[in-house]
């Protein structure tokens, strides 16, 4: 038996692990450290003579299309190895459409015709790095940000909480912010942006943010980006306010640390005072500069007002840091799981075209129970 | 436009190209044919040890508020003028050792200080300013600061100005006594 | 070069459905189908360096993680890095002594040099140049074998558990029939260690620690003067997933990412259908089944404007690039024989029982798309034409008289010229696109035997519909 089974393992490929996120895809191969590549989740497209997003579609079709393109671009121009016959890790986020699922499983399977797929949702991989029992994963991504509790292994599905505070919306606030600045719709496109954003903005600590709107705070310093239409200076306003965004407090209470804090709220009782302990700030959104900090001196803060002061006041926030940079977190967490277990909780290429499903958690199919009445009408 | 061209010994200027107005070139550089050189705002003067290359074009433009006598557009020694660029300015001072790659642009409201690189292609329109060693490259117009000067040129002048005589009319050097002001560096002649 | 730089007039429709040019179209030999690079299966057929053209093979490729040994590149602008050579001033004033070569990495597209981030000049052209290791790898490694342990533990209970189901109960009760506890799980509470190596492993890890400072910025962070020039941009970071550096001063020369040649091969019959050359400068092919030598070229000569409800004369030039003679006949697009039938023989169902696994079905998971909307129709000649095979001498021969008549412009070696006529529909909107689309049917002659035993070409009947893009109606 051994024997045998050191025989499939040398002989089954290393796996690859795929994070197909909405600005940036990270892909490599199980058991290592980093990802081989992290490119823009786009390809040029022939026909339409221009580089194209992935997530760029309106139907099944196109999106059928994007994903073969950009697979090829992964594995021909990047991994440079066969798809065939090998597994794939894909990383995804609990929320990710069904479309877009069964939609990627049908090009990885039939397509590239992949001998295996790992689905993994990226909070528990997250978590993975740490090797904690108890994390809360805050994920900001490139458009939301998700936080969501994992708490042995399993995700919190009820207090999943998730709002549009990416990236992306620090881009559109700076992009406001700077034509309020020059008085003038300057139609900056996503990259120059994304630059600025990256190379130029911060996150003021919480005392100073909140002398921002007080008359006679002295202005951050101005920065110049020189780029081949204009030399645009970035204003210390724009540069300290665009990630105010995510902290905005509003009647919906929609804010960063709101979400964080709710999630709590929504979970077991027995498990806030850990999950406050160990809170993991990840995600390619969460590399802005002095964000974490911002973040943390926040929840401090909002611990002591309602609504959460009568159940949450007590705890004590500490954040983990992750084994690796910040945008490829849940990628390594992937290349944990599918390096540890050798792939055996693969869904297999036979099963898949035997049946066409994938296991999903709001399918009742896969969620109800075996002694819950309605199963066994569920299972012809 | 007048023409007064001032050559000094040791340059290389050959006879295919186009230079009008008030220009002085310095000693050791050399200047390939098919190169314009146009001094219509007032004169231009080129240091010693640059090389302009073949297509490249070099203006001095008519500021419109002109001043009498007008001011010249002074360039650094050790320029180097690659294939096909073009260099617009007004009166004013570029520095030296900089580097114009293959059909690059550089507009009037540009001021280039020393030992930059303006990279092939690239269009500087709009008004700046490029520090010492500013290196510019590609469509997106990529900045950088390099740790030092670019090298000088100083075997490739060597090889030109031997060779240039052997293949190409040159003009001859018009100023044999060396100008107090400017030493020429070349002992050869 | 038209090819190259024009948009595609004419295309063929693939046998998967999409529509392609010729050029970007493969024949099959052995289905006898066109295919497309989109429902082919494309594999690594070898691994070389596109800088220095040296192939590696793709063992060693695997273990240098597909980077060349040689050459780097900029971690800057992404161009190759080129080795320079300086004379090394002796610090010590050796007299006497020569010199010494130093080497440094330079980049010629944004100076970016080795110098530039201090890494020092190395006596050696050929590298020995600092790599920098990714400083989470020993952590990494501890969470890896934890894990490892954890599911081998895991897999190790549930084999425990199988074999326990079929060990011949004993006359005596033990414990874990009284309690349900395996012997595992018993040491597990009593806090004993497993009988496995690798629970020392488990036992070993140490969970990552939370801390409750986060690194703040400095209270005058915003008053600092920032030099945008000294922070990476975000292309840079992502150049080198492992380190992601945010500072300038951090980047280090990267060793070039490899490239791979592809062969290509059908879905259907997992034949060959194209497979590069080995050597890394050459641009060939070992086979190279594609399109343009198999089936008939058609090429837009001209065509008068297309009005709503009018006729226009349309030119064509349709090629044999075949060494066999040709016969073709133009169709409409809905007189194709269904071709899926006919290959149902059955020496294709027995490749198929023996292939078991072998489906076909992904091509039934991609719905094809129907092609766009003709403006009209072609009027078609009824009469078959026939086109002389492709002779590369022919050009240099005497024309012979060509059968010019009303159909045939004319005739030159293996090429035709075509005079039809095109009927746009009376409803054609002004300035919608004019496609109108025909059907080939054409004579080939496979001169691949289909087995040892049988010697003589085949020839067969194919069908091939294309369509024309003739710019907008008008007015």
């Amino acid at each position: 038996m051994a024997l045998y089974e050191g025989i499939a393992l040398i002989q089954e490929k290393q796996a690859v692990v795929l994070d197909l996120g909405h600005d940036y895809t990270k892909f490599g191969f199980t058991g290592e450290a980093a990802p081989r590549c992290i490119i823009p989740s786009s390809f040029w497209s022939p026909d339409e003579k221009r580089y194209k997003r992935v997530y760029d579609y309106k139907d099944e079709d196109e999106l059928y299309e994007n994903l073969v393109h950009m697979l090829h671009l992964l594995y021909f121009r990047h991994v440079l190895v066969n798809p065939k016959e090998r597994k794939v890790v894909v990383v995804e986020s609990l929320l990710t459409p069904t479309l877009f699922r069964e939609t990627l499983a049908k090009v990885l399977f039939m397509h590239y015709e992949v001998s295996g797929v790992m689905w993994a949702d990226s909070a528990r991989l997250c978590a993975l790095t740490l090797g904690t029992n108890i994390t809360l994963v805050v994920n900001i991504g490139a458009l939301d940000a998700e936080v969501v509790a994992v708490v042995h292994g399993s995700p919190v599905i009820h207090a999943i909480q998730s709002g549009p505070l990416g990236a992306g919306a620090v881009s559109a606030e700076l992009a406001r912010l700077l034509d309020e600045q020059h008085g003038d719709t300057l139609r900056l496109t996503e990259h120059v942006l994304e630059d600025i954003r990256v190379r130029a903005c911060f996150v003021p600590g919480r005392a100073r943010a909140l002398t921002l709107d007080q008359p006679g705070t002295v202005e951050a310093r101005a920065v110049c980006v020189t780029g081949p239409e204009r030399v645009l200076t970035v204003g210390g306003r724009a540069r300290e306010r665009a990630a105010e965004v995510l902290f905005l407090r509003d009647n919906e209470m929609a804010s960063l640390p709101d979400l964080v804090l709710k999630c709590i709220l929504q979970c077991p009782i027995d498990a806030r005072r850990e999950l406050a302990a160990n809170v993991l700030v990840t995600g390619g959104g969460a590399a802005l500069t002095g964000l974490k900090a911002r973040l943390a001196a926040e929840l401090r803060h909002l611990v002591t007002l309602p609504p959460y002061r009568s159940s949450l006041h007590s705890l004590q926030f500490s954040f983990h840091r992750a084994p690796c940079p910040d945008s490829s977190v849940s990628w390594s967490g992937g290349s944990l799981a599918g390096a540890a277990d050798g792939g055996s909780r693969a869904l297999l290429r036979d099963v898949y075209c035997r049946s066409r499903r994938l296991r999903d958690w709001p399918c009742l199919l896969h969620t109800t129970p075996p002694d819950h009445h309605h199963w066994a009408e569920l299972q012809c | 436009m007048s023409q007064n061209i001032k050559i000094l010994p040791g340059a290389t200027v050959c006879e295919d190209c186009t230079l009008e107005g008030d220009i002085t070139i310095g000693g050791g550089t050399v200047i390939h044919p098919r190169v314009t050189i146009i001094a219509e705002g007032g004169p231009i003067i080129i240091s010693e040890y640059c090389i302009i290359e073949e297509y490249a074009t070099i203006i001095h433009k008519k500021a419109e508020t002109q001043e009498t006598p007008p001011k010249p557009l002074f360039i650094g020694a050790h320029n180097v003028f690659e294939v096909a660029c073009k260099l617009e300015s007004f009166f004013g001072h570029i520095g030296e050792s900089n580097v114009f790659e293959c059909r690059s642009f550089v507009g009037s409201d540009v001021k280039i200080g020393s030992g930059c690189v303006i990279g092939a292609a690239c269009q500087l329109t709009v008004p700046q300013t490029l520090a010492d060693n500013t290196v510019i490259w590609g469509s997106e117009h990529h900045n950088r600061e390099a740790l030092e000067k670019q090298p000088t040129q100083l075997l490739q002048l060597d090889f030109l100005s031997k060779v240039m005589p052997n293949y190409h009319r040159l003009r001859k050097p018009n100023i044999h006594k060396r100008l107090p002001s400017r030493p020429s560096q070349d002992t050869a002649k | 070069m038209a090819y190259l730089t024009q948009p595609d007039y004419v295309k063929y429709i693939c046998s998967c459905g999409q529509l392609k040019p010729i050029t970007n179209l493969y024949f099959c030999r052995h289905c006898l189908k066109i295919r497309c690079g989109f429902c082919i299966c494309h594999e690594v057929d070898s691994h070389y360096c596109a800088n220095c053209l040296e192939n590696m093979p793709s063992s060693e490729a695997r273990l240098k993680k597909n980077r060349c040994s040689s050459c780097f590149a900029c971690p800057s602008c992404f161009h190759t890095l080129s080795t320079r050579a300086t004379l090394a001033r002796d610090p010590a004033g050796g007299d006497g002594k020569p010199p010494k070569k130093m080497y440094y990495l330079s980049c010629f597209n944004c100076r970016w040099t080795s110098r530039d981030v201090g890494i020092p000049d190395q006596p050696v052209a050929s590298g020995g140049w600092p790599e920098r290791t990714n400083p989470f790898t020993t952590r990494f490694n501890q969470l890896l074998d934890y894990y490892k342990a954890i599911a081998q533990q895991e897999k190790q209970e549930k084999l425990d558990k199988e074999r326990k189901k079929f060990v011949t109960r004993g006359k005596y009760i033990n414990l874990t029939d009284k309690t349900g506890l395996t012997g595992a799980m018993a040491r597990n509470i009593a806090g004993l260690p497993s009988s496995e190596s690798s629970s020392s492993v488990i036992s070993n890890f140490v969970p990552s620690q939370a801390s409750p400072d986060v690194e703040e910025l400095p209270d005058d962070y915003h008053l600092k003067e920032i030099d945008l020039k000294q922070i990476t941009r975000i292309s840079q970071r992502t150049s080198c997933p492992e380190l992601q550096p945010s500072l300038a001063s951090r980047l280090s020369p990267r060793p070039r990412a490899l490239c791979v040649k592809r062969s290509q091969r059908c879905r259907a019959c997992d034949h060959n259908l194209t497979k590069p050359e080995y050597n890394p400068g050459s641009v060939k092919f070992k086979i190279e089944l594609l399109a343009y030598y198999h089936v008939p070229e058609v090429k837009i000569i001209s065509y008068e404007t297309i009005k709503p409800g009018g006729t226009s004369a349309l030119l064509l030039k349709l090629s044999n690039p075949t060494a066999h003679e040709m016969t073709v006949k133009m169709l409409q697009p809905e007189d194709v024989p269904d071709q899926e039938d006919e290959h149902k023989t059955i020496e294709k169902t027995l490749e198929k029982s023996l292939n078991l696994e072998k489906d076909i079905s992904w091509n039934a998971s991609f719905p094809r798309r129907p092609p766009p909307p003709n403006a009209g129709s072609v009027n078609l000649p009824a009469v078959s034409l026939t086109l002389a095979q492709r002779d590369d001498a022919a050009e240099y021969d005497d024309e012979p008289p060509g059968d010019n008549d009303d159909i045939i412009l004319w005739r030159k070696s293996n090429k035709l010229a075509l005079r039809l006529k095109l009927t746009t529909d009376a409803q054609a909107k002004v300035g919608s696109n004019a496609y109108f689309s025909f059907a080939l049917q054409y004579s080939y002659r496979n001169t691949v035997p289909p087995s040892a035993t049988v010697v003589q070409h085949s020839d067969h009947t194919l069908y091939t519909t294309l369509i024309l893009d003739l710019g907008k109606v008008c007015e």
